[in-house]
Parts: C-alpha cells; sequence; structure tokens
C-alpha cells in the first residue's frame, strides 16, 4: 500500500511522538507559530526522527525551510521512502 | 547499594532498538509516568556542546538499567558559572556530576591547527583543561560530595597529518594520548572523580561518522543522532559504576557454554573445543572469562553434570584454557540452579548479590531470576560468537579502581584451599593458627591504603559491627580529621600475603573513643585478627590520653555472626537492648585488649614507608 495518506499519517505519527502533541488534531498547516512544542530544539529533533522514518537526508538548509507540516509532506513527497 | 541486577522499565527491553522517535515519546512516558519501580537519579551535565538534544535518549537508557534520570543541563561552555556560583546547580542537588570538555570546542585551532605551532598549543590546551576540571572538581567538593565523572579526549576523525599521523611522534595522536593520561593522573588524585572513557566510547563506536556536521553546525551536539544511544548506554554504565558495588565472582555453566555440545552425552573427545569453528567461539569465550578472573574475579562453576567427569575435563581437555586450579568454588549436580548459586556463595563466604550467572540455557536463566533474585543473569544471545560481548556488555564488573588485591585474588583463593587442606593435619585450632605463622601489619590509612579502605568499607556484610557505608572522598576526610583514627590491618602467612584485610575507624570523643566501624573479610574469621585491630584501637585511644573504648553493634540481615564480638573481648554492655543496635564498653584503667599470641607483628621495617602525598583537588 502506498500513497500520499500513508505518508501524511506516519509523518503526523513522528510530529505527535516528537512534539508530545495529539496526532488527531495535527493539519498540514501546523508549524512552530501554532504549536508551542514546536521550538528551535524539537525542530532539529523532528528532523532526525523524520530522516530516521523516511530514510533520507536533507540539506542543512532545507532544514531551516522544512517550517510546516504541509511543506515536510510536500518535500518528503519529492522522494525517498514513502511505501 | 547491593544488588547489582538491573530492573529494567516495564516494557523497555535492555537490547531494543528504538528510534529517535521512539527515544522521544519513550521519555516523555517514563517522566510523566509515577512509578518506584525505577531508582531516581538526579544527573548533572555540564559540557563544552549542547547536550538538550542527548538527554531524552540518556532518560530512556537509564530507565533500561533501572533509573529514573532527572537532568540538569548547563549552559554549554560555562563549567565555572555553573560550579563557582553554583546556585541552581546546587539547588538541584545533583546526585552525580558529569563534566565533558572537548579541547577543539575549548580551542579549535589547537586540535585542527596542530602544527601550527608544532603541538605546542595543543600541549598546553591539555594541561589547562586538566588545571581546570581539578579546579572544578574541587570547588563542587565545596558543597557536594557526589561523584564527578571527566569524559576524557577523543581523537578526531580527520587527524591533522592525515593517515600518517600515527607515524609522527610528535603528532596529534600521540599528544592527545599523553594529554589523556595526565588526565587520568590528575583524576585520580580528585577524590570522588573517575573518568568517563569518551574517547574509548568514540573509537569503539567509530570516529568516522561521530559527529553529524549538520547537528554540529546547526545544534553544536557533537554526537550524530545514530550513536547518542551508545553514549547514553556508556554513561549510564559508568554512573551505575559509581553507585554500585562490582560483583565478585562469575559464575559459569559448562555445557554449550563453555564448550559445545553436552558433556554427558558427547564425552570429553567428542565436546567442541579448539581451534576451529564451531570450537573455537568457545576458546575465546574461555579467554574472555579468564581476562575477567585475571582483574580479581572469582570464577565459580554450575552445572547439571557429573563431577568427575568434568573435573577431568577441566584437568586434561587440550584445549581448555579455564583450569581446574582456576575455579574457586563448583556446585556440579542435578538440582536447581537457583540453588547451586547460593551454595556458591556460601562456599566463598560472598553475599549471592556479589554473583553473576552467565548461562546459555534460557530456561536456566530464568529458574535463578525467579527463586533467586539477588544474583545478577547476564542475557546471553543464542550464538556462542556473541558471548565475549554479552560478558563485555553487562557491566556488573565495572570497577573504578584496580587494586593490588584485586591482582592477587584467585591465587588468594586458591591459598585458601590449600590451606583449609593444611588444616585437617591438627587436632586443635590452636595449634593450626599458630603453625600458619601469621604475621600482621598495622597502619594508619594514607593515599596508598585509601582505595582499598574504601573497598573493605564499601563491600563487607558479614564481620561489619556498623556496616556504615562511606565515599573514597569521605574517608580520606575522616584520615585527615584529628579526632579520628582510620586504621587497617594487612595479614601474611605461611601460605602467601592475604593482603589488606580489617579496617577500623575510631572517633575520638571527649573521654572516650568510639569505634565508629570495625569490619574484617570474612576470609580471616576465626583466626583472631579481629584482636590484633581491637588492640590498635585501645593503644590509639590510650595514646589519646582517652580511658574508655566504646563499641557499637548495629544489627543488619548479614552480621549477626559478630552481635556477641564486644562481650567476647571483654567488653561490657552499655545500655540495655535496643532496637538500633548495642553499645559496649571497655575501662581501659582496668583491663586491656590483648595483641594475639599467635600473630606475629611486623617490624617497622617492613611496613610501607613515607608521608601520604598529595591528593584530592589540590587546586592552588
Amino acid at each position: 500500500m502506498s500513497g500520499p495518506a500513508a505518508v501524511s499519517e506516519r509523518l503526523a505519527r513522528i510530529v505527535a511522538a516528537v512534539l508530545g502533541v495529539d496526532e488527531g488534531r495535527l493539519s498540514a498547516s501546523d508549524s512552530p507559530e501554532t504549536l508551542d512544542a514546536w521550538d528551535s530544539i524539537h525542530h532539529i529533533q523532528l528532523i532526525m526522527a523524520i530522516e530516521a522514518e523516511f530514510d533520507l537526508q536533507f540539506s542543512a538548509d532545507e532544514i531551516g525551510e522544512l517550517n510546516s507540516i504541509g511543506r515536510i509532506l510536500e518535500r518528503i513527497g519529492e522522494g525517498g521512502d514513502a511505501s | 547499594m547491593s544488588t547489582v541486577a538491573a530492573i529494567p522499565m516495564d516494557g523497555l527491553r535492555i537490547g531494543e532498538s528504538l528510534s529517535p522517535a521512539e527515544y522521544l515519546s519513550t521519555a516523555r512516558r517514563i517522566r510523566e509516568t509515577p512509578g518506584e519501580s525505577l531508582r531516581p537519579i538526579r544527573i548533572a551535565v555540564l559540557s563544552s556542546f549542547t547536550f538538550q538534544l542527548i538527554e531524552p535518549v540518556l532518560v530512556v537508557e537509564a530507565a533500561r538499567r533501572g533509573l529514573r534520570a532527572e537532568t540538569y543541563i548547563g549552559a554549554f561552555g560555562q563549567f565555572e558559572q555553573e560550579i563557582l556560583d553554583g546556585a541552581r546547580l546546587m539547588a538541584f542537588e545533583p546526585d552525580v556530576l558529569v563534566i565533558a570538555m572537548r579541547p577543539e570546542d575549548v580551542d579549535p585551532d589547537a586540535v585542527v591547527r596542530y602544527h601550527a605551532t608544532r603541538g605546542q598549543r595543543l600541549a598546553e590546551l591539555g594541561v589547562e583543561l586538566a588545571d581546570r576540571i581539578e579546579e572544578l572538581v574541587h570547588a563542587f567538593r565545596g558543597w557536594s560530595r557526589a561523584p564527578v565523572l571527566v569524559a576524557n579526549f577523543a581523537s578526531p576523525a580527520r587527524l591533522p597529518f592525515g593517515v600518517f599521523d600515527a607515524n609522527v611522534e610528535g603528532a596529534l595522536t600521540h599528544a592527545l594520548a599523553a594529554a589523556n593520561l595526565e588526565l587520568t593522573r590528575r583524576i585520580n588524585g580528585c577524590a570522588g572523580a573517575v573518568v568517563w572513557d569518551y574517547a574509548g566510547l568514540v573509537h569503539g563506536a567509530g570516529s568516522d561518522g561521530w559527529t553529524d556536521p549538520r547537528l554540529w553546525a546547526m545544534a553544536r551536539v557533537p554526537v550524530a543522532p545514530r550513536h547518542q544511544p551508545a553514549l547514553a548506554r556508556h554513561l549510564v554504565r559508568t554512573i551505575l559504576a559509581t553507585r554500585r558495588e562490582p560483583a565478585k565472582c562469575l559464575v559459569l555453566d559448562l555445557d554449550n557454554t563453555l564448550w559445545g555440545g553436552v558433556l554427558g552425552e558427547d564425552g570429553l573427545a567428542g565436546i567442541k573445543l579448539g581451534d576451529d569453528f564451531p570450537g573455537n567461539a568457545y576458546k575465546s569465550f574461555q579467554r574472555s572469562v579468564l581476562s575477567l578472573m585475571d582483574r580479581g574475579i572469582l570464577l565459580a562453576l554450575s552445572s547439571k553434570n557429573d563431577q568427575d567427569l568434568v573435573e577431568q575435563v577441566l584437568r586434561e581437555h587440550p584445549d581448555m584454557l579455564i583450569r581446574w586450579e582456576h575455579i574457586a568454588a563448583a556446585r556440579i549436580g542435578w538440582y536447581p540452579k537457583s540453588q547451586g548459586v547460593r551454595e556458591l556463595a556460601a562456599d566463598l563466604g560472598i553475599g549471592a548479590d556479589a554473583l553473576v550467572l552467565f548461562d546459555d540455557n534460557p530456561v536456566e536463566r530464568a529458574e535463578v531470576r525467579a527463586n533467586a533474585p539477588e544474583v545478577a543473569v547476564v542475557d546471553v544471545p543464542a550464538d556462542p560468537l556473541g558471548f565475549p560481548d554479552a560478558l563485555w556488555t553487562c557491566g556488573y564488573f565495572d570497577q573504578l579502581a584496580l587494586s593490588d588485591e584485586d591482582l592477587r585474588r584467585t591465587p588468594m583463593y586458591r591459598a585458601d584451599r590449600e590451606r583449609r587442606v593444611w588444616a585437617s593435619r591438627f587436632e586443635s585450632v590452636d595449634e593450626f593458627l599458630g603453625s600458619l605463622e601469621m604475621v600482621a601489619e598495622v597502619g594508619e590509612a594514607d593515599a596508598l591504603t585509601l582505595g582499598r579502605i574504601a573497598q573493605l568499607v564499601n563491600k563487607t556484610n558479614q564481620f561489619n559491627l556498623t556496616t556504615r557505608r562511606r565515599t573514597l572522598a569521605e574517608l580520606e576526610d575522616l584520615s585527615r580529621d584529628p579526632d579520628h583514627r582510620v586504621v587497617w590491618v594487612r595479614i601474611r602467612d605461611r601460605f602467601g600475603d592475604q593482603g589488606m584485610v580489617a579496617v577500623g575507624i575510631l572517633r575520638l570523643e571527649e573521654d572516650a573513643g568510639v569505634i565508629d566501624t570495625l569490619l574484617m573479610s570474612c576470609r580471616m574469621m576465626n583466626r583472631h585478627v579481629e584482636d590484633v585491630l581491637l588492640a590498635e584501637l585501645a593503644a590509639l585511644t590510650r595514646a589519646a590520653r582517652r580511658g574508655r573504648l566504646i563499641g557499637e553493634y548495629v544489627p543488619t540481615p548479614r552480621n549477626s555472626s559478630v552481635a556477641e564480638l564486644y562481650p567476647r573481648l571483654g567488653f561490657d554492655r552499655a545500655d540495655g537492648p535496643r532496637e538500633d543496635g548495642a553499645r559496649f564498653v571497655l575501662d581501659l584503667a582496668g583491663r586491656d585488649v590483648a595483641w594475639p599470641g599467635m600473630i606475629e607483628r611486623a617490624s617497622p621495617l617492613d611496613s610501607r614507608a613515607g608521608d601520604p602525598p598529595a591528593t584530592g583537588g589540590a587546586a592552588p
């Protein structure tokens, strides 16, 4: 099974685990502005967790730009292990 | 402070690997779930880099070893501020302090541009860091007794002289090794401080890839996510070693543990043991076991087997590295292992909580875990090639320092066996004791003897009148206190040197000497060695012009055999029976404690000479 739904669910699970928020209440528009727990330390932790989950590696430049769930989803969709 | 067995948190297996997200969610669950299964520990970390991202991994790895870690992460690089103006750190009341100072963080050019100053800058940096750390430990000691772990210096993956760095005597490789040796010397001189072998950790994991350049550039974290679990495990293991006594004895199973196959079925010639696979797997495990014995761990056997056949293998099999004379005690027979291991502990005169079982059979391991839970049990993998690693990573034998006694322990236990054979030739105990030609040497604690004294104070259970545990730092303080005397006894006899076997701590009060601590290795029981110690404590009390010697007995589940020691030596009961023990008094005007007739006193020429060298964070 594959498809955008599977990826977004996996991503939501990672975001929830890293930030300690409720998985069901996350949406693509969530970002450091909407989630208090998403501070600079958690951002790094989130990126590292996503890299491990989807077996990919972002460049340092990208890491700063992946500042919303939507953007991260978009970036994962471009490549990586989305099975 | 006795049980070595780890109590992992429910649902958290020791070896299970977790993803970064799982580490974070598990750490949160540990913090939010109250429970008594984890022992709380407050860990303060001061580092020259960002530790915050590693902290959740540390919390999880601590929980796997039965600890609930509360952490204090200092602002990076703020060592002096945190310790000298230590209000915040002080309020945290750390149980352990970790100091991790990386040379390349303090002065990157000293490392990366090593040859710009022909290494001079790095040499100076090494001394500067050692000085700083020494002062930090000393300052910390001003308000805390907690152990301090100091990270040593890891070699970078990229050496300034490339692949030939190690080929050049004056290059970074060798300069860092020298700096680490100097750091070890300084740390060994600081009471209650130990080296955390960060260099060994990085070396073991592989320095290439240890740092993720993105994580370093963006967050000053020098440890890549995939290496953080190894770092946390290594740190937890090091912390645990400062808080518990190392196990004393490795109890080994035989079939499919020391050799492949079943001796009873395959016979001496049929078991798998030799220089080819699979026999070489067992042979190399035996070599690992012997390396533990070499540093003082006793070896014992517990096996469902035929005793004569086993003895034959250990005496005659050409590929057995572990020989019969290496074995301190054996229980070979057809009864439950839990019973066997407890009997081994009794044979050796040590607690069952000082035993570690290594058995390939999961059923036997489960039986011992269930019926002798005080015994630590190694998680043994199915593949014998993994045995040495399982032994190495279990951590039960981690100890902070290696004493002279450790290196001589197995020969000492062997001498005990010879002594028992010798004893059987005599009709009376006194005749036997006289024939041993015992010589006692008595002295007061100094830098050379404090390490062994701390060992005895913290692990003697049976012949221990008050069972007061003390850290090395506390003992060092007592040894310098004018109102205390810390006294030790060494014994040798016709079978060899027994090393330091007894310790007494005398506290001088207004009109009496109070025996705060009186303990003896149980190998010395029934040999009147305690009389030597009492005679010395009485003499010191007299010399300090105190008229009475007061002894205390504080009962524990382990020390009932010495409940009547003081009355036997002529002390009077000072008060009625109390729940917390009893006090006894000897009026030195009327009586004395006689030096035992069958023990000769070592002449002063035999004794160790010299003043104690300066120790203990000798900061200017």
